[in-house]
């Protein structure tokens, strides 16, 4: 079975979707809702204008296409638009490296972890908002503590008196 | 048109998207909502004759039992790091993020934002000492957020014309 059977099989759970792209960095294949995670309609193919979290990431992207680099590239958690978020991974497409067949394809897999993100942000927000409280109760005991030490003072200084 | 990557860094609850809603959206929120992961906004301007299209990264906060992904850092041109006032911890731990972005970004450019300065009286705004490459900034009386964004952008410029990439 070809790899893009193998992807499209997977990619019709709405989990992932895929850009394939070439060594310019232009779009040859994707998988039918990989357009849906992009701003731009498919007449574009510049992987940077699709995806622009790549931008600044293209020398990282040449060495995907060394073979004795293939160690795939991830960034997580990032929010599209409307409401998802998605991990991006970029992977080389191997050949066959036993007979050393250059790279000329990568993978860019797009993967959308939208429900447990949102679970993670219900989480982070209470233990913000809590860490945030107990600061300000911590820094108001102190203020406490102080106006208590000055009242003390006053107070021996009137009894002295 | 050159596209170049900037981030904003610091720690929970400083105002980090306070600042891009200002800046891009000419908008201001009270209300704190977690950013979590990383959001990318977009802001297109002209920079001595040159067309520059801004990446803006609105990072996660670091907390003390997360740390940022390091693969955010990465082919970022610029950083604006953001540190809260009225939470001291919050701009004593700017030199750790400067350390990690500049680790990985060596030639990178940035800058220091000290944030929710309407939290301050005048006399604490007085005495408050900055480095030199720092504004005291406020997005909810929306001061200094501008220039921010428009010194780093003209240094990317600059350094892109200096080294033609």
């Amino acid at each position: 079975m070809h790899f893009k059977d193998i992807f499209n099989a997977v990619c019709s759970h709405n989990l992932y979707e895929y850009f394939i792209i070439n060594r310019d960095f232009k779009v040859t294949a994707y998988s039918v809702d990989a357009f849906n995670y992009c701003k731009s309609d498919k007449s574009e193919n510049d992987i940077f204008t699709l995806i622009p979290e790549l931008v600044g990431m293209e020398s990282e992207l040449q060495e995907l296409f060394l073979l004795d680099k293939c160690k795939p590239i991830k960034i997580p958690h990032i929010f599209k638009e409307p409401n998802c978020y998605v991990n991006i991974i970029i992977k080389s497409v191997e050949k066959d490296k036993c007979h050393n067949e250059e790279v000329n394809s990568l993978i860019v897999l797009v993967e959308n972890t939208t429900e447990a993100i949102l679970a993670q942000q219900k989480l982070m927000q209470s233990a913000n908002e809590n860490s945030l409280l107990l600061k300000e109760l911590s820094d108001k005991n102190e203020q406490l503590s102080k106006l208590n030490e000055k009242l003390e003072k006053l107070l021996n200084n009137n009894d002295n008196t | 048109m050159i596209r170049k990557k900037i981030l904003l860094l610091g720690d929970f609850s400083v105002g980090k998207t306070s600042l891009i809603r200002r800046y891009i959206d000419k908008t201001f929120d009270d209300s704190y909502l977690t950013t979590i992961g990383v959001k990318i906004s977009e802001k297109e301007m002209n920079i001595d004759d040159v067309d520059l299209k801004l990446l803006v990264w609105d990072v996660e906060g670091a907390t003390k039992t997360k740390k940022i992904p390091l693969a955010y850092f990465k082919g970022a041109s610029a950083a604006i790091f953001v540190a809260d006032v009225s939470r001291k911890e919050t701009m004593d731990s700017i030199d750790a993020h400067v350390e990690t972005f500049l680790e990985i970004n060596p030639n990178s450019k940035y800058i220091i934002s000290y944030n929710k300065s309407d939290l301050l009286s005048k006399e604490e705004k007085n005495n408050l000492i900055l480095p030199s490459n720092s504004f005291l900034s406020s997005a909810k009386k929306d001061e200094n957020i501008e220039i921010l964004f428009e010194v780093l952008a003209q240094e990317i410029v600059t350094q892109y014309k200096e080294k033609g990439r």
